[in-house]
């Protein structure tokens, strides 16, 4: 029953796909950096040369020495006109006003929670920027301030929008809408967040009756479907039902659904793959189709077949 | 802070484990893939790095010469695990070294037996090989004990003890006297070195190494060697290689030591919750016969990486 591996190389190549890549092969860069003969995209490293700092300006990851442009970091290069600066391949969540993101409650504190969304520091989540029961305009009493672990309590995961922050860096958030607040019935799955691209929704409803929440830190909420109809506060805003912390009632087939749905978004991960809904959708087909269980995904052979699968088929 | 759990995220988890459907759609009993691999560190005399899911644990044996205490009873293992913050991100510094201390103690417990063979007496009673064991926790995802054991199992399954044979001085033409402590130090300038059965014979005051340092003999009982298994007991059910998640909806968890030949040599107790005997029983047999196969499959897997060292890249 047990078979113990070897070692393993890595086998993700970086596919350089973290950003727009197809725009930016159209407007072909003049940068000694860009892709190779096959495409890919090259990788600084730090102290390397990028470009000639006379025609162009440092941005973030970069520095000027002798009249060169030079990378800080490893990552890829990229340019908005003169500007040239380097995304790292792997950095902590950078977080921008508007971006959906899922966390959790580190702390609570007078009429504020810290939340970890996997950036340098906790965000701040005010009482203010929650809705309250009662209705969504109220305004906060000094008896909310007093109960705020009836809204959230230390671990409790949300979802939110990040407002602009403070002096100090820190993100702030709000989870003033319907569709922002706390999460249940469902799995968190945790990926870099250079693999979860900026696009209309974040939220997907997959065919296969799992809805995800793709948060721009890269914190992934997979759950139980909930229909557009039953969502929570459509009739008015029901204050119980949104705060609650109790699960609904989940069928083996979701269940099952669900965890075949975050192993793909761990292989996925593995292999430095940006998610989307479709791609996804197509990884659980292929999934269904070879009739693997759900853990025969977490078999290195296994997750490699499906990549190499779907990628040739986007 | 620890790392905390919504009261959703919890009841998901457990409802789902007691229905027998694990986050990752596993079964109960099942193993994420492990991957072990040896001679990783080139300096240490035994070294391996053990991976199960997303832990990793590198674990090097260094080999030194000391005097044995009065008692005749020195120290002859030095533990330290130490866990990267890196693995730990939640913790601050002082739980971090809680944590390290705990599973210095766990690991110290399990190999004073093994390093208190004749195979690392160099001069009985005189001179030993104290076995400086150092572990490093790079990630953490779960299973932190499992991994750490495999790794140091494997590395002492690398380790090689360099052959040494005795020496005696001798007083040249001085017979069968045998010149030993201060007083005979200015005669022993020009002594003869006897062979290593004599010099046990007679009592040997210093020793030699037979050959380079990089060979030397495995350990004796090296395919015996206890592995660890966890059992998180959460009742009625009992699950083996949790994942984080997974850990926190355990109230106990149960780490097993079993020998290959099937010999149940060591059980530790993680968390405050009490056992119900019927249960334990059952568990314990099941840990038991999972513990032997691990067991097996780990002496498989060394075995045929073959007598050659690999390095650190192979």
């Amino acid at each position: 029953m047990f078979t113990i591996l070897g070692p393993v190389a890595s086998s993700s190549k970086w596919r350089g796909s973290s950003s727009g890549d197809a725009r930016r092969r159209e407007d072909a860069m003049d940068l000694d950096y860009d892709f190779d003969d096959e495409g890919v995209q090259k990788l600084t490293s730090p102290g390397e040369i990028i470009t000639s700092a006379t025609q162009f300006m440092r941005g973030h990851g970069t520095f000027v020495e002798d009249n060169d442009v030079v990378a800080s970091l490893s990552g890829t290069v990229e340019r908005v006109n003169k500007l040239v600066s380097v995304r790292a391949l792997r950095a902590r969540y950078h977080g921008e006003v508007g971006d959906l993101v899922v966390g959790r409650i580190t702390e609570v504190q007078a009429a504020r929670w810290k939340v970890d969304v996997n950036s340098h520091q906790d965000a701040l989540l005010r009482l203010s920027s929650v809705n309250l029961p009662g209705g969504v305009q109220r305004r906060k009493l000094e008896s909310d301030e007093l109960e705020m672990r009836k809204f959230f309590e230390e671990g409790d995961l949300l979802v939110a929008e990040v407002q602009p922050m403070h002096g100090d860096g820190a993100l702030s958030l709000h989870t003033r809408s319907l569709k922002y607040g706390k999460l249940r019935n469902g799995q968190l799955v945790t990926v870099s967040p250079v693999l979860i691209r900026r696009r209309n929704s974040h939220f997907c409803s997959l065919p296969c009756g799992v809805d995800l929440i793709l948060g721009m830190n890269g914190y992934i909420w997979i759950a139980k479907h909930v229909a557009e109809n039953q969502r929570e506060g459509e009739e008015g805003f029901d204050a119980e039902a949104v705060y609650s912390n109790k699960n609904d009632d989940i069928d083996m087939e979701t269940r099952a659904a669900i965890s075949r749905v975050s192993n793909l978004i761990r292989v996925f991960a593995r292999h430095s793959i940006p998610l989307t809904d479709t791609i996804l959708a197509e990884a659980y087909d292929w999934a269904v189709q070879q009739e693997t269980s759900p853990s025969d995904l977490l078999r290195i052979d296994v997750g490699d077949s499906m990549v190499a699968r779907v990628t040739a088929l986007a | 802070m620890a790392y905390q759990l919504s009261k959703a995220e919890s009841s998901y988890t457990a409802s789902g484990l007691l229905l027998s459907q694990r986050l990752d759609g596993r079964s109960l009993l099942d193993y994420r893939p492990i991957t072990v691999e040896a001679g990783v560190a080139p300096t240490a005399n035994g070294s391996a790095r053990a991976r199960i899911g997303d832990t990793e644990v590198v674990v090097a044996v260094k080999l030194d010469v000391k005097k044995m205490g009065e008692d005749g009873e020195g120290g002859r293992c030095v533990c330290s695990v130490e866990c990267s913050p890196s693995a730990y991100p939640q913790l601050d510094r002082d739980s971090l070294s809680d944590l390290s201390a705990d599973l210095s103690t766990l690991l110290s417990t399990y190999l004073t037996p093994i390093v208190s063979t004749p195979e690392l007496l160099i001069i009985p009673s005189q001179l030993y090989w104290q076995a400086s064991v150092d572990a490093l926790v790079l990630s953490s995802s779960g299973n932190v004990h499992d991994t750490l054991f495999a790794a140091v199992r494997a590395a002492l399954w690398d380790l090689r003890v360099p052959r040494t044979r005795g020496v005696v001085y001798e007083v040249p033409g001085g017979g069968d006297d045998v010149a030993m402590g201060e007083d005979g130090g200015s005669s022993v300038e020009k002594a003869g070195v006897l062979d290593h059965m004599r010099g046990m014979k007679r009592g040997a005051v210093d020793f030699d190494l037979v050959d380079g340092a990089d060979d030397g003999t495995p350990l004796e009982g090296r395919s015996d060697l206890p592995v660890c298994v966890t059992l998180n007991l959460l009742s009625p059910v009992f699950y083996l290689d949790a994942t984080i998640p997974e850990e926190l909806c355990a109230p106990t968890r149960l780490l097993l030591f079993i020998r290959p030949s099937g010999t149940l040599c060591g059980i530790h107790k993680l968390g405050e919750a009490e056992l119900p005997p019927a249960e334990l029983k059952e568990a314990l047999q099941e840990g038991v016969r999972l513990g032997k196969e691990l067991g097996g499959a780990m002496n498989a897997r060394m075995g045929g990486m073959g007598g050659k060292r690999m390095g650190p890249f192979s």
